[in-house]
């Protein structure tokens, strides 16, 4: 299986019907039948399609077949190069070599794409105006936050998808209501995809990620929506030192540093106790020296 | 055979974090020397090697043969993810009953239908989801007339459903019976109908689901027991060592559950997935997330609360300090409150288990097993803080769990608190009167309706409460002259004069508030 080969058929517009077939010998469950050339002897409400495609459910206890009838149907692509392993009822497994960027959550469809940094930082939020016609089938890496405007903005002038370290939840389910008023429509949609690095709320993305992002920029990625994670061929980034840590929560969310020492139970305010660690942040700027901190080990993550 | 033989772990691998302790000879019985706990992913052997290390670094005596450590036993216990299943039921009733059943059981229940209306394109499209690991059939025994229809129609759509799908487990429950040669012998279990007397385990439906949750979701190669199961054969150990009824309390990541033990050893277990910290519905459904927000009593703006509140079912680690301690005692009290939902009544001693325990302070979090589980009389509060009880609850002998639990009972159970629950207290009346006498001295107090207090009472040290009361007050007891003993714990003793179930107020402000009410002493004596 290469990139873009034809994967499934989806389809946008499914009902169900009850007919009994001609043929003598029942269907067996899941079976593909051309509805139009089957005679309904009872009870079809639809007029039949060429292009409609049909799939028993089970046979009744009437002996009537139930049908599953596919319409408008769309192709999915591979967005990834690899070898089908599982093909059954509950889905298609692809095993694939690459290298994989984990995700917190994923949303949508899973796409594929160049990959376009649209913001400075990995802290930066993305603005709906600094989405323009250029990023058009690309994969958008979006910082540490993306609002709803630029995310309709994005899906309008074909994005195909978005990268950032976290996002709203208000803001994803209103996504998800623009998506259900889409499919209400019954018009093909453009695949797109969300990937939060981080999780919910504004997080920045991960510094790690960003340098493999970065360094990435402009070569092919695909977001895979089960489980949530970047697919790049071959990632470059950078080799992390020992101890690099990064800071996972609270105020100093995002900051990196190097954790010197064990400093076995701390308090923290709300009166409990959590095992801690000296930390020497990075300074804020690049002339700021390191800052010196007892920091929860719970809030850090190490990065080597 | 190792070198020292007498020496071992237990290990606790739940879906949010792993709990490791070092228990060993020491002074003449077992003692437990050492305890952590870390997220689910570290190695367990660095938690080990550590826990050695830290024994060796402060009493180098204690362990002899420390270098041979990896080859010491293990007790060691795992909780999955609960498996998710699909009900299909002749009639709502049922499904009703098979969806308390099930999620009794520690199932979590993806998709529920019922009758002959239900969409055969949604139950197939149900039972063929690959989260899916089973799917239900019910009818009641022998089928209503109306409902043989409906469950021959159905029975079909499931047999054609289980028979695309290998692996998918089918239970076919009371009625549905007639239906097995419909469906794959080998994926296909016969189960008696729900039963209305017990809740948990109890029930022969939901004894036989837990257990077929645990076969099927069992690791292949190298099977570590069900932590859930587990933990409730080392409370019944507990209730039956103590000599008294025993409720044990696990609130989990992924799941939660309660066990309520007698000392004869009979035990009945509800395992809720809905009951977890954060439910696995509370990430996409946002009147699920503010069920448990709630029960928040700090004030913040909610899309930013739910963002958290899903945060901490991500990183359950992360943010576990200031706002993070209270949003996991919220998330705590929801869990509890879910828990406490149909059960009988607390016994007078609850074990609370858990990660989130260690979260809050013990005083809040004893606060928060008492505003769920409200019974009038004396309540004690263990915390399991090491989770010794379910690995404990793995040895198969009876007489090795009891010798164990009663050699580290000290060392393993903290006494969050002791409460005491008085109930008929009237505004207008002649108050009632509190004399509490202990080793650390003499205390007074007046009884108000409606209030909760602490007192002042180390762990270790016990009590005589007496309560004097022109009208009869209830204790557990009805009277106007009541003594009872009562123990100490990190909380103290809390005195309850409040409502016995709690009134909660409608308007979510004024409900925020009387919670931020009750809290705000604890919290600010934890953190002076």
């Amino acid at each position: 299986m290469a990139v873009g080969d034809p994967l499934l058929e989806r389809a946008r517009d499914v009902s169900t019907m009850r007919l009994r077939l001609a043929n003598p010998d029942p269907p067996e469950p899941g079976e593909t039948i051309d509805p139009s050339r089957l005679p309904a002897t009872g009870g079809a409400p639809r007029r039949f399609r060429q292009a409609d495609r049909a799939t028993v459910l089970y046979v009744g206890s009437d002996g009537r077949s139930h049908l599953a009838v596919r319409r408008s149907l769309d192709t999915v692509n591979s967005v990834i190069a690899g070898v089908v392993e599982v093909v059954d009822a509950t889905g298609i497994g692809i095993r694939s070599a690459g290298d994989g960027i984990p995700a917190a959550v994923a949303w949508g469809q899973s796409v594929r794409g160049p990959l376009l940094i649209a913001v400075a930082t990995p802290d930066a939020e993305l603005r709906a105006s600094a989405i323009d016609v250029a990023a058009a089938g690309s994969i958008v890496v979006a910082g540490a936050r993306v609002d709803i405007e630029a995310l309709t903005r994005a899906r309008a002038l074909g994005v195909r998808g978005i990268i950032c370290g976290g996002l709203v939840g208000k803001e994803l389910r209103q996504l998800e209501a623009s998506e259900e008023r889409q499919r209400a429509s019954i018009h093909p949609i453009a695949p797109f995809g969300l990937l939060l690095l981080d999780g919910y709320g504004r997080r920045p993305i991960p510094a790690p990620w960003w340098d493999v992002l970065s360094a990435n920029a402009g070569k092919e990625a695909a977001i895979v929506t089960d489980s949530p994670l970047l697919v790049l061929d071959q990632a470059i980034g950078r080799l992390v030192g020992q101890s690099v840590v990064r800071v996972t929560a609270g105020d100093d969310l995002g900051r990196e540093g190097r954790l010197l020492d064990l400093r076995g139970l701390v308090r923290v305010a709300g009166g409990g106790y959590l095992p801690g660690g000296l930390v020497a942040l990075q300074g804020l700027s690049p002339s700021d020296p390191p800052e010196r901190r007892v920091m929860p080990l719970t809030d850090l993550e190490r990065l080597d | 055979m190792t070198a020292d033989p007498l020496s071992f772990f237990t290990i606790d691998h739940g879906t949010a974090s792993t709990a490791v302790s070092l228990i060993a000879p020491f002074g003449g019985r077992f003692r437990l020397l050492a305890a952590s706990a870390a997220p689910r992913g570290v190695a367990v052997d660095a938690l080990l090697e550590d826990l050695v290390a830290r024994v060796r670094a402060v009493e180098p005596d204690a362990l002899p043969v420390a270098d041979d450590w990896r080859s010491w036993a293990r007790l060691e216990v795992a909780t999955a993810a609960p498996p998710s299943i699909v009900i299909v039921a002749a009639t709502e009733a049922l499904a009703d009953d098979l969806d308390r059943s099930f999620s009794a059981a520690g199932w979590e229940v993806a998709a529920t239908f019922e009758g002959a209306r239900a969409d055969p394109l949604a139950i197939t499209a149900a039972c063929l989801d690959r989260n899916v690991l089973a799917i239900v059939l019910g009818a009641t025994e022998p089928a209503a007339s109306g409902e043989r229809t409906a469950i021959g129609e159905l029975a079909a759509v499931v047999a054609a459903a289980a028979c695309r799908r290998a692996g998918l487990h089918t239970i076919l429950s009371g009625g549905a019976r007639i239906f097995a040669d419909d469906f794959p012998e080998a994926q296909t279990l016969l189960a008696p109908p729900p039963d209305h007397t017990h809740s948990g385990t109890g029930s022969l439906l939901v004894e036989m689901a837990a257990e077929s949750a645990s076969r099927w979701t069992a690791v292949e190669g190298r099977p570590i027991p069900d932590g859930r199961r587990a933990f409730a054969m080392g409370v019944a150990s507990l209730s039956a060592l103590l000599d008294r009824p025993v409720d044990g309390l696990d609130v989990g990541h992924s799941a939660s559950s309660r066990v309520v033990a007698t000392p004869n050893g009979a035990f009945e277990q509800i395992v809720d997935a809905e009951a977890a910290l954060v439910p696995r519905g509370a990430m996409k459904d946002d009147s699920a997330a503010d069920a448990i927000l709630r029960w928040c009593a700090f004030r913040s703006e909610p899309f930013g609360l739910r963002d958290r509140l899903r945060n901490l079912r991500l990183a359950p680690w992360r943010d576990a300090s200031g706002d993070g301690a209270r949003l996991r005692m919220a998330a705590l009290r929801a869990s509890l409150a879910s828990l406490a939902v149909g059960g009988p009544p607390p016994s007078g001693l609850i074990a609370c288990s858990g990660g989130v325990f260690g979260a809050v302070p013990p005083p809040v979090a004893a606060l928060a097993v008492l505003d769920a589980f409200r019974r009038p009389g004396v309540l004690s509060l263990l915390w399991d803080h090491a989770r010794l009880l379910a690995p404990i609850g793995t040895l198969t002998a009876e007489a090795d769990r009891r010798r164990l639990l009663s050699e580290l009972l000290d060392d393993g159970f903290i006494p969050m608190a002791s409460a005491v629950v008085v109930a008929d207290l009237h505004t207008g009346r002649h108050p009632a009167t509190l004399h509490l006498t202990s080793a650390v001295g003499t205390t007074d107090a007046t009884l108000e309706p409606g209030n909760l207090r602490t007192m002042d009472l180390p762990p270790g040290v016990t009590a005589r409460a007496e309560f004097v009361a022109r009208d009869p007050m209830w204790l557990g007891v009805r009277g106007r002259h009541v003594l009872l003993d009562v123990s100490g714990g990190l909380g103290g003793l809390l005195l309850d004069t409040r409502e016995v179930p709690l009134r909660w107020p409608e308007r979510p402000e004024r409900r925020r508030a009387v919670l931020e009410g009750w809290e705000r002493p604890l919290w600010a004596a934890a953190e002076t």
